[in-house]
C-alpha cells in the first residue's frame, strides 16, 4: 500500500478502503453518520494554527508521519505473546475491574469478567450490533462538530470502543480500571468511540490508563461520550503516559443533569504531543463539575490540556485546578473556557492554572476564558507562570538538602495540589508516586 | 428646590440629555468627494500640501490596503463595513487662511468647544493645558505652541509636522505601527488627515500636560487622525485625548493610529477619556471606533503609560499596547470600560516583553449594563531572552442587569522560565449588600450605582492627570443612566 503523508487524504482514504468492514457498515443510520462526518472532515480538514481552537497546537509533527489502519483483532492477539507478560494496572488485582484494549481492539480475554453487578459492557461493535437505542443518539449528539474535525474523524472511522452502562440507584464501590495498550506496531492509527452512561442516583469510578509496549509512532484518536443522570456521580480519572514519538487526541464531552457530579484528573506525562479535550455541560439545576490535571513535560513533549464549560441551569458550579511543570524544550498548553449563559444564574466558576518552567527552553501558553451572559455569578480565574521560589529553594538547602531534592520535594508539591481532589486514596497515593517517579527519572 | 420638582429635573435630564454632546455645529465644510479611491487619496495629500514622499507612502498604503482581510477575532457583531459611502476629508471652511492666534478662530467653533465644557480661553489660562483641537478632519488652533517650543517641545498637528519636520516624521511615523499591521490601521495610513506630534528633546521634562479634543461633526465623515509622539533621553510627557461626537443615525467610523516611541530613561503617559456617540438605545447610530495604539519602550529604564476611560462608541475595538524592548522598561494599562445600551466593546491591551527584567502591570474595570457586550482582550507574551520579566494583570468585571454580557479572553504566552506572570479575573455582579447600604443612607439607586462604580474603577481613574480625574468620574455616572429601576 502506498503511504501518505497523513495530511487529510490519507484518512480519507483510509476511510474508502475500510468504510465497508467498518462495525455497523449494514447499519443506515450508521452508514449515514459516518459519510456525513468524513464530508465534514473533508470539508475542514486536519486542525491548523489559524484556527484559534488549535493557536497554541500544531499538529505539523503529525502531518508528517504516515499511518494505517492497525490489523485485525485476530492478528494481533494471534500473536499475543508479542504482549508482556505483565500488563500494566494502576490499582491492585482486587482493587479494580479491568478492561483491556490492545492498539484500539478490546480483549475480551484479558479483561476482567466479572464486573460489579448493574454494570454492563459491551465493545463498541457488539452494542452496534444489539441495536443499543440510544447509541444513536450518543453518537450523534456532539453539538460544535465543525470546531472539532478529529471527533468528525473519529465518528467516520471508529471501530472499536466501550460502551458502558451504569444502571440506577447503583453504587460501585470497585473502580472500574480500563487500560489502553498502544504500540503495538509503528505507524498505525486508531479511532476509539466510548460511552458511559450513568443512571440516576448511582455512583462509580473509572480509571483509564494510556500507555504502551514499544518507542513505536502511533496516532490513538480517541472520543467519549458521558452522561450523568439526576443525582448520579461520576469519578473519571486518566493517567497518560505513553512513549515520547507516540500522539494522543482525546475528546470528551460531558452532559451532567440535575444534581449530578462529574469529577475528572488527568496526570498527563506522556506522548510526544497530545491534546486532551473534556467538555462539561451543566445541564440540569445544581450539578457540578472538578476538572483537575497534573501535566508534566520534557525533552521536546506538548502537551495541550483544552477545557469548556457551559452553565445552562441556575446553581451550577465548576472548579478547575491545573498545574504544570515543564523542563527540557517542552510546551505546555491550557485553554479553558467557562461559559455562562442567560438563565445561568447563581453560578460559581473557578479556575486556576499555574505553570512551572523548569528549563531555559520551555514554554508555556494559557488562554483561560470567561464568557459571561448572566449577572448574578461569581467567577474568576487565576493564571500564573515562574520559576522555582528561590527563597524556598534557599530554605531547604539551608536544611541540609541537596539541590535536586530540595527542588524535587518543591516541586512535587506545587503538583500535588491538583491531585488532593481525587476521592480514592489507592489512586491518589499512586499518582503521587508516579509525579515523584517522573522527577526522578527526569532531573531538569 | 421641592424634592418633587427636581425628581421631575431629573427625570427630565434623562430623557433628553443622554448624551450631553449630541449637538451639531453649524459651519460651512469643504468636503471631499464621497468615497474610497487613489485620487481620495491624492485630494487629501493634495489639500494638504504634502510633499511627495508622504503621498508615496499613502499610495503604498492605500494599495495594501486593498489586499487586506477584515479583522474578523473581535468578539463584536458588527455590520459589513461600506467605506465607498464615507467621506474622508472634512475640513471647516474658513480654515483654508488658517486662524493666525486664537482670536481669529470662527467664533462658532469656540462656542462647540465651550458647550463641551472646554473653553480654550479658560483652559488656557486656568488648566495650563496645552490644547491641539482635531475637528472633523483638521486641526484647528494648537495653543501654549510658543511657550513649548522655547524649552524645545514640539507640538504640533501633524499636518505641519510633515511640513517643517520631515525628518522626525519620516524617521518614526510607522516604525511602531507599520502600514500593513492591520486593516483600520491601514486605511489610517493611507487617509490620515491630522492628528497631533510631540517631540520632547533630551532631558526635557514637559512643563504642562498636553491634550487633544477630537470631535467629528460633519455627517457621514469617517475620522482618521494619527498620533506621533517621541519622547528623547530622560524626558517626560503626559498627555491627553478626548472625543466626541454629534448624534447621528448613521454610523460613523473612526480609525486612529496612535504610535509613542521613548528612548533611554524616557517616559509618556497617554490618557484618553473616549466619549463617542454609542448609538441610541436600539443600537441606531453610533460611532465605530477602531484604533490601533501601540508604544515600544527602546530604551532602557524608559516607561510608557496607558489610561484609558471608554465609556462611548457604539463599537470599540482597541488594545493600546506596550513592546518593553529596553532592558528595565516598563509598561502599564489601565482601563476602565463602560458598555450600555446596545453597545459592543473589545478592549484590551498587549504587553510584549522582550528586554531583561522588564515589567508590566495591567488593570482592567470592565464594566456591563443594559443589553452591552464588555469584553477584554489581552496578550502578556515573554520572550526567551527576557530575564526576570514580571507582569501582573487583573481583570475585573462588573455586570448591572441581567441582560448584558461580561467576558475575559487573556492570553498568556511565556519562553522564559524566569519570568513571572500572574493573571488575576473575576466577574461578579454589584454587591446587595452594598446597594442597600447605599439606599438605606437616603442615597438614590441611581446614585448609588454611580457611587459604587466609581469606588469599582477607582484604581484606574486615579491615574488619570487630576483635571480629568473629576470630568471621569461624572462621564462614568452619566454613562450607566438609565441602567438600572
Amino acid at each position: 500500500m502506498v503511504t501518505l503523508a497523513s495530511d487529510k487524504e490519507a484518512f480519507i482514504a483510509q476511510y474508502d478502503q475500510s468504510k465497508g468492514n467498518l462495525p455497523g457498515s449494514d447499519i443506515a443510520w450508521l452508514s449515514e453518520l459516518r459519510a456525513k462526518n468524513i464530508a465534514l472532515f473533508e470539508e475542514v480538514g486536519l486542525p491548523t494554527a489559524k484556527t484559534e481552537l488549535w493557536k497554541f497546537t500544531n499538529l505539523n509533527p503529525l502531518k508528517k508521519q504516515s499511518f494505517s489502519a492497525p490489523s485485525a483483532q485476530e492478528q494481533i492477539f494471534a500473536n499475543s505473546n508479542e504482549l508482556p507478560r505483565q500488563l500494566p494496572r494502576l490499582l491492585e488485582i482486587n482493587a479494580s475491574h479491568r478492561l483491556v484494549f490492545i492498539d484500539g481492539h478490546y480483549s475480551e480475554d484479558l479483561s476482567d469478567k466479572n464486573l460489579p453487578a448493574g454494570v454492563t459492557l459491551h465493545n463498541l461493535s457488539s452494542a452496534i450490533k444489539a441495536g443499543a437505542a440510544d447509541l444513536k443518539v450518543a453518537l450523534s449528539s456532539r453539538a460544535r462538530e465543525e470546531e472539532q474535525p478529529l471527533v468528525a474523524l473519529n465518528t467516520a472511522l471508529m471501530s472499536d470502543g466501550y460502551v458502558l452502562e451504569i444502571a440506577k440507584n447503583t453504587s460501585v464501590d470497585c473502580p472500574i480500571e480500563i487500560l489502553h495498550l498502544g504500540g503495538g506496531k509503528a505507524e498505525i492509527s486508531y479511532h476509539n468511540r466510548n460511552v458511559i452512561s450513568v443512571g440516576f442516583g448511582s455512583k462509580a469510578t473509572i480509571i483509564e490508563h494510556v500507555t504502551d509496549r514499544s518507542d513505536h509512532v502511533y496516532f490513538s484518536n480517541s472520543a467519549t461520550e458521558i452522561s450523568v443522570s439526576e443525582n448520579a456521580t461520576l469519578h473519571h480519572y486518566r493517567v497518560q503516559a505513553s512513549n515520547r514519538a507516540a500522539f494522543l487526541y482525546s475528546s470528551t464531552e460531558v452532559v451532567a443533569d440535575k444534581g449530578a457530579t462529574y469529577d475528572n484528573f488527568l496526570l498527563n506525562t506522556g506522548a510526544r504531543l497530545s491534546r486532551t479535550e473534556t467538555n462539561v455541560s451543566l445541564n440540569g439545576e445544581n450539578s457540578s463539575c472538578h476538572l483537575n490535571a497534573s501535566y508534566m513535560g520534557t525533552d521536546d513533549q506538548h502537551c495541550d490540556i483544552t477545557t469548556r464549560v457551559d452553565h445552562k441551569t441556575p446553581h451550577t458550579t465548576c472548579d478547575e485546578v491545573i498545574k504544570g511543570v515543564l523542563g527540557g524544550k517542552a510546551r505546555g498548553v491550557f485553554q479553558g473556557k467557562i461559559i455562562v449563559h442567560e438563565q445561568a444564574q447563581k453560578t460559581v466558576g473557578n479556575q486556576s492554572h499555574r505553570a512551572m518552567l523548569l528549563s531555559d527552553r520551555a514554554e508555556v501558553d494559557a488562554k483561560p476564558e470567561l464568557e459571561i451572559f448572566a449577572d448574578d455569578v461569581i467567577c474568576s480565574h487565576g493564571c500564573t507562570s515562574g520559576q522555582i521560589d528561590k527563597e524556598q529553594l534557599f530554605y531547604l538547602r539551608s536544611r541540609g538538602l541537596t539541590s535536586e531534592q530540595a527542588q524535587a520535594l518543591l516541586v512535587n508539591a506545587f503538583l500535588a495540589d491538583a491531585v488532593e481532589a481525587v476521592q480514592n486514596e489507592d489512586l491518589k497515593d499512586l499518582l503521587l508516586t508516579k509525579i515523584v517517579n517522573w522527577l526522578e527519572q527526569n532531573p531538569n | 428646590m421641592a424634592a418633587t420638582q427636581e425628581t421631575v429635573e431629573q427625570v427630565q435630564n434623562l430623557e433628553l440629555d443622554k448624551y450631553k454632546y449630541g449637538f451639531v455645529t453649524d459651519i460651512e465644510t469643504e468636503k471631499a468627494p464621497k468615497g474610497l479611491s487613489e485620487d481620495t487619496v491624492r485630494f487629501i495629500s493634495a489639500k494638504k500640501n504634502e510633499p511627495e514622499w508622504m503621498l508615496e507612502w499613502r499610495l503604498k498604503a492605500y494599495r495594501l490596503w486593498l489586499t487586506m482581510p477584515e479583522p474578523k477575532w473581535g468578539k463584536l457583531d458588527l455590520p459589513e463595513i461600506d467605506y465607498q459611502d464615507s467621506y474622508y476629508y472634512s475640513s471647516p471652511k474658513s480654515m483654508e487662511d488658517r486662524p493666525q492666534s486664537l482670536d481669529e478662530v470662527d467664533p462658532e467653533l469656540l462656542r462647540t468647544y465651550e458647550k463641551l465644557g472646554i473653553p480654550i480661553k479658560e483652559q488656557e489660562v486656568l488648566a495650563g493645558v496645552a490644547v491641539d483641537y482635531v475637528f472633523d478632519s483638521v486641526s484647528v488652533a494648537t495653543t501654549f505652541r510658543k511657550q513649548l517650543l522655547d524649552v524645545g517641545v514640539i507640538f504640533c498637528p501633524i499636518s505641519e509636522a510633515i511640513q517643517d519636520y520631515p525628518e522626525l516624521v519620516k524617521k518614526y511615523m510607522g516604525s511602531v505601527v507599520p502600514q500593513g499591521d492591520n486593516k483600520h490601521a491601514c486605511l489610517n495610513s493611507a487617509v490620515f488627515t491630522d492628528g497631533s506630534f510631540v517631540y520632547i528633546p533630551k532631558g526635557v521634562r514637559c512643563p504642562m500636560e498636553l491634550s487633544t479634543y477630537f470631535r467629528i461633526n460633519e455627517l457621514n465623515t469617517g475620522q482618521f487622525e494619527r498620533t506621533l509622539i517621541v519622547a528623547d533621553e530622560g524626558s517626560y510627557v503626559s498627555y491627553l485625548e478626548g472625543c466626541t461626537a454629534p448624534q447621528r443615525d448613521e454610523n460613523q467610523l473612526h480609525a486612529a493610529v496612535v504610535e509613542l516611541i521613548t528612548m533611554d530613561d524616557a517616559e509618556i503617559k497617554y490618557s484618553t477619556v473616549q466619549n463617542w456617540y454609542p448609538g441610541d438605545e436600539n443600537g441606531k447610530g453610533g460611532i465605530f471606533n477602531f484604533v490601533t495604539k501601540r508604544g515600544i519602550c527602546k530604551g532602557k529604564n524608559s516607561k510608557i503609560s496607558w489610561t484609558q476611560v471608554e465609556t462611548g462608541s457604539a463599537i470599540t475595538w482597541k488594545y493600546p499596547s506596550c513592546i518593553l524592548q529596553g532592558d528595565n522598561s516598563v509598561g502599564e494599562f489601565y482601563s476602565v470600560a463602560i458598555t450600555n445600551g446596545r453597545q459592543q466593546a473589545d478592549t484590551g491591551t498587549k504587553m510584549i516583553h522582550l528586554g531583561k527584567n522588564t515589567t508590566s502591570r495591567i488593570i482592567s474595570k470592565g464594566i456591563s449594563a443594559g443589553k452591552s457586550q464588555n469584553t477584554y482582550r489581552g496578550l502578556v507574551r515573554v520572550a526567551a531572552k527576557a530575564e526576570g520579566a514580571r507582569n501582573f494583570t487583573q481583570c475585573d468585571s462588573l455586570l448591572v442587569g441581567e441582560t448584558c454580557g461580561a467576558h475575559t479572553v487573556p492570553y498568556i504566552e511565556s519562553k522564559n522560565r524566569s519570568a513571572r506572570l500572574e493573571h488575576e479575573a473575576t466577574t461578579s455582579k454589584i454587591s446587595e449588600d452594598q446597594l442597600f447600604y447605599c439606599r438605606q443612607r437616603g442615597i438614590s439607586e441611581e446614585d448609588a450605582v454611580g457611587l459604587v462604580v466609581n469606588g469599582f474603577c477607582r484604581e484606574v481613574l486615579q491615574e488619570l492627570p487630576m483635571e480629568f480625574a473629576v470630568e471621569a468620574q461624572q462621564l462614568v455616572k452619566i454613562s450607566l443612566e438609565g441602567s438600572v429601576g
